[in-house]
């Protein structure tokens, strides 16, 4: 279960790239996932638009493409235990 | 002269009855043993491991071995905890602190599952990595891809990578996987984090290594250790393609140990995947950047190459205790160079390697080992 | 008993609408429980519903709707003075989903929420709340959210049109600039049984036939009659009208009632091809008119709660509005979207 002060603690910047927009530079297919996940996704390396570079969950139906331009959405990070603290932040979908 | 005057592994695999602590004693007490050493004589022991939910391990080696008030620590620097736990043993007797060091490198993975081993993997990634769903596996696949791009690399030139190291490994007695494997195979292993497949991939290991490092002369002197650092997050990183931190740390080996790259007789590299010990070739200076794919398939680092290359069997056919794999290189080299190599031998080494990588590039450790 | 209040200090000044890009079709579901597509979509009216990916939930829906309407706003998200979130899927029982919403917009501390809870009617009764605080004076502006990711058992007939969505409206008192003035609202309550979910439970039950006569039609057309002629109105002088719809044929049937034309519906008529996104239905259905209206047009909208209620709300357009950019939509087959739902 996540520690709820570290959710709370992770605020601060779980949501700064939400809305943000950029481009796919990398990209892999997790099949096997850790724990806390439920596989298959897809993970993207995304280089913003201010030149920094981020990683995060694909969120879209689509395949991502290297290349392809895409913008920061909200969603849930990982499987939320039933008794536990609920995580939000950003993952990616095509623009 | 500071020398190896010690080394031993225990087998590599899926060490069902062994628990850390009996991994630990096994690999302390071989080594002590190949040094014909009487353990009293030992003024410091370094522990490397990284997973283990038991803290302390230092002391509780002491204990273990029955070693009093022995000063002991333990060395975490995720997969290269092994190289800087050497690192370590190597500036206390620079500094006089110690004349003989037994540094062991211990791991037990096989007690938990594959989902949880994943997830705690991810202790040595960033947190925005884990929170991406990430696995070791995912990170070094996204380094995969853009190294693609940029040299015309494909999935299947990876294979030669795990054909190869299985190839080595047919011939050590300690390895996990002690057999060779068909391109086919390879090639039509399951997706893990695509690109990467089941055989670019390093197994879920059981084992243990320890040197006796001294100070005095013995077979094998270590002309050369050091260290490097870089970010923990991948996106932090000046290149995608390349581990700044083993550039760094290499040159510097070489600069300590008075020698260039093609002066290497022998090496062990830190395969975790295919893809990095591709980068590695290339970081070391032991081909260009770009080309390492094409001399691993070409041959130019198989036993009987220019440069043989994880003559262990490397990360993927020895097995990979993470906490272990450091020292366990320094075993393969010192026996190499001391000839009691047996099938695996190669004629007369003089200069052997050890690259060592902990998580997706953050630290590297080289160790340059010469025959006295 | 509900004053005749014209509102005087209340418009709308953003609006937006948040639906899953996943989609499931009604003969899809059918086919996997045996029944004939032709019959289900028959009797229900409904085409295909969205479906919320395994990682968004009431509040990551409230959210994207909600920055939508933001953005349209034009304010800064700490002038927001209140958040109400309606929902019947709020992700916690005891942590308000309003201050999750707060926080990720960055509104800062300085707001009031509490969470809303009146089956699908929590939406427009959040309207109702913020219009009255903006009003009195105590804020300058405010949020108010209908937002579900629906749940419904497999199997039963809830689960053709269960569907999921956010829709989100922004008011402001007269110092921000009006797409629409809000005119007058009504209220029609009764405690009738229809629809409902204990705490614990994952699905609502319901009362079958049940929910119709005594419950959506008393209800809708209780609250829309009320309304009427508390303001004099004839249901002609508005152009668009929003029923709340649980399927087609509900609304179609109050419309024909009401006097209402299918003219009159169309531009809120979502349900066919989105299902019913329960606290977000007549809120989406509205913000679908707002993206289709023309200045000095009249908006009625009555919504409808199980358990029991309408509201009933009326606007006036001061100001055309660009519509949204249409989402990519991506079709589920029934083992897909049972995995997403986490029965498997």
């Amino acid at each position: 279960m996540k520690s709820a002060v570290q959710v709370w603690r992770r605020q601060k910047t779980n949501y700064q790239n939400l809305g943000k927009t950029g481009v796919v530079i990398s990209k892999t297919r997790i099949i096997e996932a850790p724990n806390g996940f439920v596989g298959p996704y897809w993970v993207v390396m995304v280089k913003l638009d201010k030149n920094n570079r981020v990683v995060g969950q694909w969120a879209d139906e689509a395949e991502p493409k290297i290349g392809m331009k895409t913008v920061g959405v909200l969603r849930r990070i990982g499987e939320a235990d039933p008794t536990g603290v609920i995580e939000y932040g950003v993952k990616w979908k095509q623009l | 002269m500071i020398s190896i005057s010690g080394a031993y592994q225990t087998r590599f695999g899926e060490l069902w009855d062994k628990s850390l602590e009996d991994l630990i004693l096994e690999a302390a007490v071989g080594a002590l043993a190949d040094a014909r050493l009487n353990k009293n004589k030992i003024d410091l022991v370094i522990v490397a491991n990284m997973l283990a939910e038991q803290n302390h391990l230092g002391a509780l080696a002491s204990q273990l071995l029955g070693l009093n008030s022995v000063p002991a620590i333990r060395v975490e620097a995720a997969c290269a905890s092994g190289g800087v736990a050497l690192h370590q043993a190597v500036t206390a007797i620079k500094a006089g602190e110690a004349n003989h060091v037994l540094v062991i490198g211990a791991e037990k993975m096989t007690d938990k599952n594959n989902g949880a081993i994943a997830q705690a993997l991810m202790g040595a990634a960033g947190i925005e990595e884990c929170q991406a769903g990430l696995t070791f596996v995912g990170l070094y696949a996204l380094m995969a891809r853009v190294y693609f791009e940029k040299f015309k690399a494909t999935k299947n030139d990876l294979a030669y990578v795990a054909i190869k190291n299985h190839r080595h490994a047919s011939k050590n007695p300690k390895a996990q996987y002690p057999f060779p494997v068909e391109l086919e195979t390879v090639l039509k292993s399951s997706c893990v984090a695509s690109p990467l497949h089941l055989f670019d991939c390093s197994p879920i290991t059981d084992g243990a290594a320890a040197v006796v490092v001294s100070n005095e002369p013995a077979a094998v002197a270590i002309t050369a250790s050091q260290i490097a650092s870089d970010s923990v997050s991948l996106t932090e990183r000046e290149s995608l393609t390349e581990l700044k931190a083993t550039k760094i740390a290499s040159q510097k080996a070489y600069e300590q140990a008075g020698i260039k790259s093609n002066d290497i007789d022998l090496a062990e590299v830190h395969d975790c995947f295919s893809i990095a010990e591709i980068m590695a070739v290339e970081d070391l200076g032991f081909c260009k950047k770009g080309e390492g794919f094409k001399k691993i398939k070409s041959g130019e680092f198989d036993h009987d190459g220019r440069l043989p290359v994880n003559l262990s069997g490397g990360l993927k056919a020895c097995g990979h205790p993470v906490g272990a794999t450091g020292i366990k290189q320094i075993v393969e080299l010192v026996t190499q160079l001391r000839g009691e190599a047996g099938q695996r031998q190669i004629k007369k080494p003089q200069i052997g390697l050890a690259h060592n990588v902990g998580g997706s590039g953050a630290t590297a450790a080289i160790h340059i080992l010469r025959r006295a | 008993m509900i004053n005749n209040k014209s509102f005087t200090q209340v418009g709308i000044i953003g609006f937006g609408g948040y639906v899953p890009a996943l989609r499931i079709k009604v003969s899809e579901i059918a086919r996997a429980h045996g029944k004939s597509a032709e019959q289900v979509i028959g009797s229900l009216g409904v085409n295909e519903k969205a479906v919320a990916d395994r990682d968004e939930d009431a509040v990551s829906l409230a959210v994207e709707a909600s920055r939508i309407a933001l953005a349209r706003a034009k304010i800064k998200p700490d002038q927001l003075g209140a958040i109400l979130v309606g929902s019947e899927s709020h992700p916690y029982v005891v942590k308000p989903s309003g201050s999750i919403v707060g926080q990720i917009l960055g509104v800062g501390s300085d707001y009031l929420t509490v969470d809303l809870e009146f089956a699908c009617k929590a939406g427009t009764s959040a309207i109702i709340l913020i219009a009255g605080l903006i009003e009195s004076g105590l804020i300058d502006a405010g949020l108010a959210v209908g937002s579900d990711v629906a749940q419904s058992r497999p199997g039963d007939a809830l689960e053709y049109t269960a569907g999921a969505g956010a829709g989100a409206l922004i008011l402001g008192s007269k110092k921000l600039k009006w797409l629409a003035q809000l005119n007058q609202v009504t209220s029609f309550t009764s405690d009738t049984p229809d629809f409902w979910r204990r705490e614990g439970e994952t699905y609502p039950d319901h009362a079958g036939r049940f929910t119709a006569a005594p419950a959506y039609f008393k209800h809708v057309i209780g609250s829309t009659e009320k309304f009427l002629s508390q303001t004099k109105t004839k249901i002609s002088s508005y152009d668009h009208v929003v029923l709340h719809m649980p399927n087609a044929k509900f609304p179609l049937r109050a419309a024909k009632k009401l006097g209402i034309s299918e003219s009159q519906l169309k531009a809120g008529f979502l349900v066919p091809e989105t299902g019913n996104p329960y606290s977000a239905s007549s809120m989406l259905g509205l913000v679908s008119v707002l993206e289709q209206v023309k200045p000095k047009q009249r908006v009625l909208v009555t919504s409808y709660g199980s358990g029991a209620g309408s509201d009933t709300l009326s606007f006036t357009v001061r100001v055309k509005s660009r519509p949204s950019k249409q989402t990519k939509i991506h079709y589920l087959d029934y083992t897909q979207y049972l995995k997403i739902k986490g029965v498997i």
